[in-house]
């Protein structure tokens, strides 16, 4: 995270500034910042991720329908901007929405899913891979 | 910057093949009387939810922008299925 985004979020955290303040405040940040050259980055430091991948490899007998590939790639600023729209939605509605979720066995707390904390939430994404390996099925969950 | 171009490919089971390629400006000059429609129940909708409009839209906006880059890709047997938006 760089250090002008820290202040940003640690002024929002002081309670300097309000949560849209900061977030028009990113925004400028990430406007005069486009994605930095190769030359720019820190060599020990991964460049960011641009995309999350779901990649599902599954052998001849899996489900009884032949081999089969799944390959999903979603840019991770979608996931900025499907969480800031998603701030936009009045509380009644994602206490109804909440309420959904946990019905179909999903305990996601929607109101907590704020944009202040997406991009923490990225920055751990960075780290996260998760494969599954079974003798017919390769499912693996990354970003790059 | 908004995406430019959709691109699906479909192969089924006995190997026929069908690729579209759908220009997105195009496609939204083409439904912009409908689009219009759709705005404006938005903002009566955003005005009797008391959200900002304004706000509802950029956010709109910056979603169907940040779709760009999506990929999707299931193949299944010999039957195969892609989505690209570029």
């Amino acid at each position: 995270m760089s250090e002008q985004r820290r202040q940003i979020l640690q002024m929002l955290a002081d309670g300097k500034i309000t949560a849209d303040e900061a977030e028009r405040l990113i925004a400028a940040l990430e406007r005069d910042q486009p994605s930095a050259s190769p030359s720019d980055v820190d060599p020990g430091q991964k460049p960011r991720p641009k995309y999350l991948r779901v990649v599902v490899d599954s052998a001849e007998n899996f489900g009884g329908d032949g081999p089969g590939k799944v390959n999903v790639r979603v840019p991770l600023q979608l996931l900025r901007a499907g969480v800031r729209l998603a701030s936009l939605i009045p509380p009644q509605a994602l206490s109804q929405a909440n309420a959904e979720l946990a019905k179909s066995g999903v305990p996601i707390d929607l109101t907590q899913l704020k944009p202040e904390h997406i991009e923490e939430l990225i920055d751990h994404l960075t780290e996260m891979t998760v494969d599954v390996d079974q003798p017919d099925a390769k499912v693996q969950v990354f970003c790059d | 910057m908004m995406p430019q171009l959709v691109s699906v490919r479909i192969r089924n089971e006995r190997g026929r093949r069908m690729r579209l390629w759908i220009p997105v400006l195009p496609v939204l000059l083409i439904l912009s009387p409908v689009l219009l429609l759709a705005l404006a129940v938005a903002v009566v909708a955003c005005l009797v939810w008391r959200i900002n409009a304004l706000q509802a839209l950029h956010r709109s906006w910056r979603l169907l922008c940040a779709l760009r880059g999506t990929r999707i890709e299931i193949d299944q047997n010999h039957a195969a299925f892609m989505f690209n938006i570029r």
